[in-house]
């Protein structure tokens, strides 16, 4: 089985890769050929993604939402599965360019961390583990697609200030429409990330008998709900959109990095009475 | 970025400047205030984010080394070290419940006013000027045309409604109303979650307990007793922990009332009670003789003993279940083979007046003498006991409510897009001039398509 979830990983990884350059081919010679391809191949490797998955959900007896490759995989999936939504619902291949990459980096992060199959510590035996996670995959995956946007948005702004007649002018939609795509996606992703928080909170409860423990992970996901609060608001009603609103993005997908990445690696060392409390029972 | 206003935006209010600008008017628009309600979420992600970066609640001794003593009485005095619970942190989630209600209630008549059918026309020349704004000339009459478009509205699963003044009639229709009501439930939702939170950290109790099999213990301001029964941890082949199993009973005046076994993830309630399973770990006894009397004490930790009247202080430092001279090198002296109690050990270390003497690992029920023969110590039995979480949190009604209403609210917010439209018409020859105005509030976008194919399919 282990084959099976390696091979299927490895038509994930190349998918991703080669997807990204037939958009970073799309973008530089505007060729539609290479558009199509570029489509063709992420959706290819979702499916070698989802298989992969599958099989692993299958060998190890639990959902792969579980240590960090699994987690970061899962990230991958998700990105790809929310970007080839944006890309039928906006009609623009563009934006593969620009989000791509990012589940290319994020496979290949995964790719590099320790497979091994855990079995489930206690504590996250629980099926609010898998409703918790598979909505963070969803909102994480739609903040990923925004960020890609934004930073379309702050280069095709800049673009059109500098050069109207320039590469990026000619290559990159109107800003006015990247700006309401990513605002779109963010609408996607906030319910999520609420119910991101809400179902670990309630999770949280029933394992511990506490709601809320401000442990850092939870505290940053609450940061990046912050964040992107203060984005819808600004929008609607300072029709803060455009540049700010994009900085905005870009901000809010750093905290969501942080909350994964950063937490675990940066603060853990910190919090680590926090977590052995929490994580480590054995 | 200058802003469009039109009838049924969401209207901030502004402080007014031809009212008595009295004191409560003011304080009341400083709260109604959306900016004042961004700059505290900006504010309240630093501070939160601050939080995650200086831990918190350590030793106070931990800060002074890690910041300097100067640094660290800063820190202090500025909540740093405990942030979540420091009077401003609190102070600026009650401005924010304050802002959310005021916010709330200003909004409150405008929303109602959005969800029913206006009771008069609009002006004809309001029409164009709307975010979504269509005019077309369909052969037909007005009266024919008119039904047409209602019936096609009714069909997109609009309400409609004939508004008329005098001899002029105009279609009103709208759809997915309620989710104009979708940021204020969100909003009061939030203020409930906080309000929980704090009526349970403010009412509730916590308490976390090492119990040894077979003792009890009682809960302040309750009639009953728990007992441990049993203690038992299911391990995988490979020595994992799987899960953990205590066995609880619940008494009342002695007589036993509820029987469960808790697990993680499945903790027992008892009268608002709950009681998780947490930790574990293993109870070490120690006797100690000197000077012809004998005392006995239980570690639960690693911990120190001063045997009475002697200088000798005994460390009980770990316990190993499973002792195997092979696996224990200089670094992993006290590794245990297994978490079972094969072959029970316990390393001590010997402390005279403050000084370590001697560190080693010891059978059970071999007396150990210290170097000058004043003192004999033995260990003489170990016992598992089970960690519990006891938690009684009144505020927990409140915060589910909390969860439940802000659900709904996000789920009006953004998947119910309230849209509405006021239609005038006009007869040309033998044909109708329809004047179409409407606003989709968030997704004029969406509008607009609808719209558009509406418009289509009046001309097909």
């Amino acid at each position: 089985m282990f084959a099976y979830e390696s091979m299927f990983f490895v038509v994930a990884f190349a998918g991703y890769l080669l997807a990204t350059a037939a958009y970073f081919v799309y973008l530089a010679f505007k060729s539609e050929f290479a558009a199509k391809m570029g489509t063709i191949l992420a959706a290819v490797g979702l499916v070698g993604h989802t298989v992969a998955l599958v099989t692993r959900t299958v060998t190890a007896g639990h959902v792969p939402f579980t240590n960090m490759y699994e987690f970061t995989s899962s990230f991958a999936w998700g990105i790809t599965l929310v970007y080839l939504g944006a890309e039928r619902m906006f009609k623009n291949k563009v934006m593969g360019a620009f989000v791509m990459p990012v589940a290319m980096i994020l496979i290949g992060v995964a790719s590099v961390l320790p497979k091994d199959v855990e079995p489930l510590v206690p504590a996250l035996q629980s099926y609010w583990l898998q409703i918790h996670v598979t909505t963070a995959i969803i909102a994480y995956g739609a903040f990923a697609v925004a960020f890609g946007l934004s930073i379309m948005y702050l280069l095709a702004e800049r673009g059109r200030r500098v050069n109207p007649t320039g590469f990026v002018s000619t290559r990159l939609p109107e800003p006015a429409k990247l700006d309401l795509w990513s605002y779109r996606t963010i609408s996607l992703g906030f319910p999520f990330m609420t119910l991101v928080i809400l179902t670990g909170a309630i999770w949280a409860e029933k394992a511990w008998g506490q709601y809320w423990s401000w442990d850092p992970k939870e505290t940053w996901s609450l940061i990046t709900w912050f964040i992107y609060a203060v984005y819808l608001h600004a929008r609607i009603t300072y029709g803060w959109q455009g540049k700010r609103s994009a900085w905005m993005s870009f901000l809010g997908f750093l905290a969501v990095l942080f909350t994964y990445f950063g937490v675990n690696y940066l603060l853990s060392g910190l919090h680590s009475y926090a977590f052995n409390f929490l994580f480590n029972w054995a | 970025m200058p802003k469009k206003t039109s009838p049924s935006d969401p209207v901030e209010t502004s402080p007014s400047t031809q009212t008595s600008s009295g004191l409560w008017e003011e304080v009341w628009a400083f709260f109604a205030s959306m900016k004042v309600g961004l700059v505290l979420l900006l504010v309240l992600a630093f501070a939160t984010g601050l939080g995650t970066i200086i831990p918190q609640n350590a030793n106070y001794e931990w800060y002074t080394q890690t910041y300097g003593q100067g640094f660290a009485t800063i820190l202090y005095y500025l909540g740093l070290l405990n942030v979540y619970h420091s009077p401003w942190y609190v102070g600026l989630l009650g401005l924010l419940s304050l802002n959310l209600l005021v916010c709330s209630i200003n909004r409150w008549n405008g929303l109602v006013r959005e969800t029913r059918i206006p009771a008069e026309l609009l002006s004809e020349d309001a029409l164009p000027r709307m975010k979504v704004a269509r005019t077309a000339k369909i052969r037909g009459s007005e009266e024919e045309i008119r039904e047409k478009i209602r019936g096609l509205l009714r069909r997109r699963h609009y309400r409609t409604a004939m508004l008329e003044k005098g001899t002029t009639r105009m279609l009103y229709a709208d759809k997915g109303r309620f989710g104009v009501f979708g940021s204020l439930i969100t909003h009061i939702s939030i203020v409930l979650i906080l309000l929980g939170g704090l009526y349970g950290g403010l009412r509730g109790y916590r308490n976390s307990m090492a119990v040894n099999e077979g003792d009890s213990f009682t809960i302040p301001r309750t009639n009953f007793q728990v007992r441990v029964d049993d203690f038992t941890v299911k391990y995988r082949p490979d020595f994992r922990p799987q899960q953990y199993y205590s066995t609880l009973s619940i008494l009342e005046n002695g007589r036993e009332t509820k029987r469960q076994t808790i697990y993680v993830n499945g903790p027992l309630v008892y009268q608002g009670y709950k009681f998780y399973q947490s930790f574990y770990g293993w109870t070490v006894d120690m006797q100690a003789t000197a000077n012809g009397g004998t005392t006995s004490i239980s570690f639960k930790n690693p911990d120190y003993y001063q045997i009475p009247g002697t200088g000798w202080v005994v460390k009980m430092h770990a316990f190993i279940p499973d002792y195997d001279p092979q696996i224990s090198t200089m670094y992993t002296r006290y590794a245990s083979r297994t978490p079972l109690p094969n072959n029970p050990r316990v390393a001590y270390i010997l402390y005279q007046n403050g000084a370590p003497v001697d560190a080693q690992v010891a059978e059970l029920n071999k007396p150990i003498t210290t170097p000058d023969q004043q003192a004999i110590f033995t260990f003489t039995g170990y016992r598992e006991y089970t960690g519990l979480q006891v938690r009684q949190d009144p505020g927990l009604p409140l915060v589910y409510a909390g969860c439940i209403l802000m659900i709904v609210g996000l789920f009006l917010s953004f998947y119910i897009l309230p849209r509405r439209m006021w239609v005038a018409f006009k007869p040309q020859g033998d044909s109708t001039l329809v004047t179409l105005g409407g606003n989709g509030r968030k997704n004029n976008l969406g509008f607009e398509a609808e719209v558009e194919a509406l418009l289509q399919d009046i001309n097909s």
